[in-house]
């Protein structure tokens, strides 16, 4: 019932841009990113060749963060690791997206014994112990990288379904996918052209929660062994490495890995809860 | 009503029933993954394995049998408890479990109690002080929560409060090497030195528990302050809360009557999911403070390339979840009218 | 204020929203009530009918503040009472029907429990007594196998019999004063009746004053002998309710009876346009974009009511120049 707003309701386009470039979240992923992406200018060292004379070096002027104990510089270590950690988890989530977007579309549209299996389905998956289903997994199909972004992406599936499902389900009986089906369209381009553009909205205000979710997933998993082999510089993997001097008093090899650890997930899941408030907000206006 | 306790017995039978299927379908996962993606055999006996011993294994593990024989050996295996052999420890992997299962049941407890008295009352006054301290606090805390790694915060926790202010006892394990365990009577250490009246091993017990149970607690507060907080001021912006200011209620009967009763059902749900949730995560806290429950002993059979214990432990997860569920699902039963009408 | 005058209501203001930029729901609304009187409130949704009656018994929303006017109520400013003093009266002295009778009760309470338990808090019996007393007042308003019914939860209920138990709820207490906010609602047509009649005659009997919130005209012929016309927050007009509808003097009361009596041949009349929201007050008239009569004046200047016969004001330039 607007009526009368004769009062500025929209800002310009370019605020709008500006506040979403300069919001803390935003400035710490491109921070992290610029320094996965210039790692070898930014550091004089090699990630991965130890250097037996300097283990166990505190953070000086040569090592800003110290060195772990195989005398490796950690970080040169940690910005190589941003590369590891960062696409092992954007790339499971979005191989989880592409599986569940179509998947809760068709549980969804479908109905009947397809939706009733499919959401079975993810009902036991939830029952999973997530960390624990991830070593089964790995101790039985072998331990690396591709079955570690699989695993993860395996996980991923049950909130997208989910969620697509739900969107999808009240627009099944809506007037407009109503109106497509009156004008001759078959399901499946239905499907496609309706109701999938309809569910991109949560599913992207999603993507970040689950990569914040992911990155911690990453780093917990190497840090048990899983996935990357020790020198393999990664988040992890590095922590764990680090794990075992915390009790004589030598905070930085864990400290600095934990630390982009946690800038990552922190900053990926702000980042996904301002996009969720914005989308709530422009939903009640 | 003829029957009065027909109703809630049809329930729990009809939430028992869809617990044996989510569990069935745990099994079939596992089997899945264990016999028909990976192979076993290859896991025993090392890929150099000539072709006769490979054959005879093969012959001997029931693996040249057809499938759903396979499968359904299995899950009988399963009902009965035999989880298989552990090939480090040589020893039945359901006599590990038993083994190590107090130790984890210790330190799952012990964060669930940290959760349900820290993080719901936390979520209550955030709702009743949208813009007060506390809630602050609580917003604060949850951003930190939900990114930090669990792990991670336990080595912070070890550096300051082990290292730096000798508040707690080392981080390896659960009880200081000079003491002797209390009589076993439950397996937990505080509860036994309690019983046995050995006040140097309840200190000791309850030092080595505080700080691994915080860890692990606070990956998961931040979702239980979160759901009671929105559930609350939903609940506090209802109708019926409404109504019951404009009949002039007094504000303590409001919220301690009316409003909380309707908290409880979403917050317990949480609860369920946060235990599961806590199963999961405590692999990576024992590892952390050397605690020698379920999630050690998962970890070091993957160092043995031993799947049969993790698979094990996960089948139990599964179940204390499922259980932990059903728990949800009875208070809800008891308390809220319209999940009885159903 | 005279004798015989139970509430009134003068030059209430108050605004909901966000704080950078709230809408004033209210703007200085005055109208009164006498004692035994059955008021009713009319117009179209969002021309702040409900608001008005949270004010009355401060229960606006978070979001909502009162800035200024005085709710007089026995002489006592409600808007300045104390709230220990507010909640005394909330509930026993004056009562509010909502709208949706089953979301205003507690989903995890029997509903007779609910009704005894503003008993029990307001005079103070035993929960025995109190129980009892929820059971015949649920009985007196018309629900059948009130004992059994009484132990239901609201969920239990149909639409009009929740509404039945809101008003034995409101009634409990023998209220002075009773606010029915829209109480047909979302009901079955015969329902509607049955639930108007209800309030009517318990009104009546207990000689409990009246304020019928309503969008309907035909509720409030039905019910009230005397209106008040609201628009945008302000009242437009008011006056007793036979002369008001035989003589409308406001545009925009004239079209809202057009709407409730088509005349022969003619399409089903509706006012164009809607309400404004008003995120500033406007200078002039606010029904200005809507009224087909609007002058240059209405433009320019806020109109103020006017006494066009007794107890019939009217706020409009177009009535005043006449």
């Amino acid at each position: 019932m607007v009526e009368a707003p004769a009062i500025p309701l929209r800002r310009p386009r370019w605020h709008t841009i500006r506040r979403w470039l300069f919001c803390p979240p935003v400035i710490i992923l491109a921070l992290l990113l610029l320094g996965a992406a210039f790692a070898p200018q930014l550091s004089r060292y090699d990630p991965l060749t130890p250097s037996p004379g300097e283990k166990l070096q505190p953070p000086s002027l040569r090592h800003w963060f110290g060195t772990d104990p195989y005398g490796m510089d950690i970080f040169s270590r940690v910005l190589y690791a941003t590369r590891t950690d960062l696409t092992v988890a954007v790339l499971s989530v979005l191989l989880g997206i592409a599986a569940g977007i179509p998947l809760g579309a068709l549980a969804g549209y479908l109905g009947g014994w397809v939706d009733e299996a499919l959401t079975r389905l993810t009902e036991v998956m939830q029952a999973f112990p997530q960390i624990l289903f991830a070593m089964a997994v790995m101790a039985a199909l072998g331990n690396n990288l591709v079955n570690l972004v699989l695993i993860l992406a395996f996980l991923n599936v049950p909130v997208y379904l989910k969620m697509v499902r739900s969107v999808t389900l009240p627009l099944r009986d809506s007037d407009f996918v109503l109106a497509a089906r009156c004008a001759g369209h078959t399901t499946g381009s239905l499907v496609l052209r309706h109701i999938i553009p309809n569910t991109l909205v949560p599913v992207f205000s999603q993507f970040s929660l689950s990569c914040s979710y992911a990155v911690q997933m990453v780093a917990g998993l190497s840090f048990i062994g899983l996935g990357v082999k020790i020198p393999h510089p990664e988040w992890g993997s590095m922590i764990s490495l680090g794990a075992n001097y915390i009790v004589f008093g030598m905070w930085w090899p864990a400290l600095f890995p934990g630390l982009a650890t946690f800038l990552a997930a922190f900053a990926l899941h702000d980042l996904g809860q301002r996009m969720r408030r914005t989308i709530l907000r422009e939903a009640e206006a | 009503m003829r029957y009065p306790w027909l109703a809630p017995l049809l329930y729990i039978l009809r939430r028992a029933a869809m617990i044996f299927l989510v569990l069935l379908g745990v099994c079939t996962v596992t089997f899945i993954v264990t016999r028909l993606l990976g192979n076993p055999v290859y896991l025993l006996v090392g890929q150099q394995a000539n072709k006769e011993i490979l054959d005879n294994m093969i012959h001997q593990m029931g693996l040249d049998r057809p499938l759903y024989e396979q499968y359904l050996r299995y899950l009988w295996a399963v009902a009965r408890g035999d989880l298989g052999m552990s090939r480090y420890t040589f020893r039945p992997v359901l006599e590990d479990i038993r083994l190590r299962l107090p130790a984890t049941f210790e330190l799952v407890t012990t964060a669930m109690l940290l959760i349900v008295f820290g993080g719901v009352p936390l979520g209550v006054l955030a709702a009743a002080r949208p813009r007060g301290i506390v809630a602050r606090f609580a917003q604060f805390l949850s951003q930190l929560g939900v990114s930090m790694p669990s792990f991670w915060v336990g080595l912070l926790l070890i550096y300051f409060f082990f290292f730096r202010l000798h508040w707690f006892p080392a981080p390896l394990g659960r009880l200081s090497d000079q003491i002797a365990a209390p009589p076993r009577v439950t397996g937990l250490l505080v509860l036994d030195s309690l019983l046995a009246r050995d006040h140097e091993a309840l200190r000791s017990a309850v030092g080595h528990l505080v700080l691994p149970a915080v860890t692990l607690a606070l990956g998961s507060v931040p979702a239980t302050l979160q759901i009671t907080r929105t559930t609350l001021l939903q609940i506090l912006a209802s109708d019926y809360i409404r109504t019951a200011r404009a009949y002039g209620m007094p504000a303590r009967t409001i919220y301690f009557r009316y409003a909380l009763k309707n908290v409880v059902v979403p917050v317990i749900t949480v609860l369920a999911m946060t235990f599961g949730y806590l199963m999961s995560g405590t692999v990576l806290v024992e590892t952390v403070f050397a605690w020698p429950g379920l999630g050690l002993y998962a970890v070091d059979a993957m160092n043995h390339f031993d799947y049969e214990p993790i698979v094990g432990v996960v089948l139990l997860s599964a179940l204390f979840y499922a259980l932990a569920y059903l728990v949800a699902d009875l208070v809800s039963f008891a308390v809220d009218p319209r999940i009885r009408a159903q | 204020m005279s004798e015989e005058t139970l509430l009134q209501v003068r030059e209430l203001r108050a605004v909901v929203g966000p704080r950078e930029q709230p809408v004033h729901a209210v703007r200085g609304v005055s109208f009164h009530v006498r004692r035994g009187a059955r008021v009713g409130v009319i117009g179209e949704s969002g021309s702040g009918k409900s608001m008005t009656a949270l004010c009355i018994l401060r229960l606006l929303p978070p979001t909502g503040v009162i800035r200024g006017g005085e709710v007089l109520y026995d002489g006592q400013d409600l808007l300045r009472l104390p709230e220990s003093h507010l909640q005394r009266l909330r509930g026993r002295e004056i009562s509010l029907i909502f709208q949706n009778a089953a979301s205003a009760l507690n989903p995890l309470f029997p509903v007779g429990q609910q009704i005894a338990d503003v008993y029990r808090h307001h005079v103070g019996t035993s929960p025995r007594e109190a129980w009892d007393r929820a059971v015949s007042m649920l009985d007196a308003m018309g629900i059948p196998d009130a004992p059994r019914r009484a132990r239901a939860y609201p969920h239990q209920y149909s639409g009009g019999m929740a509404q039945r138990a809101m008003i034995a709820m409101a009634l409990i207490c023998s209220p002075r004063l009773l606010i029915a906010d829209e109480p047909t609602t979302g009901l079955d047509l015969t329902i509607q009746a049955q639930v108007l009649d209800l309030i009517q005659e318990q009104v009546e009997r207990s000689g409990t004053s009246l304020i019928l919130i309503s969008h309907d005209i035909a509720v409030i012929a039905e019910v009230c002998n005397e209106v008040v016309v609201m628009y945008a927050g302000e009242v437009v007009e008011s006056g007793p309710l036979s002369e008001v509808l035989q003589s409308p003097a406001h545009p925009y009361t004239r079209a809202l009876l057009d709407c409730f009596e088509p005349k022969e041949g003619r399409r089903l009349p509706h006012i164009p346009g809607r309400v404004p929201q008003l995120y500033e007050e406007p200078a002039g008239c606010a029904f200005l974009s809507r009224c087909p009569q609007a002058r240059e004046e209405c433009r320019e200047a806020h109109p103020s009511p006017v006494e066009i016969a007794p107890g019939h004001r009217v706020a409009c330039h177009i009535v005043r120049g006449s």
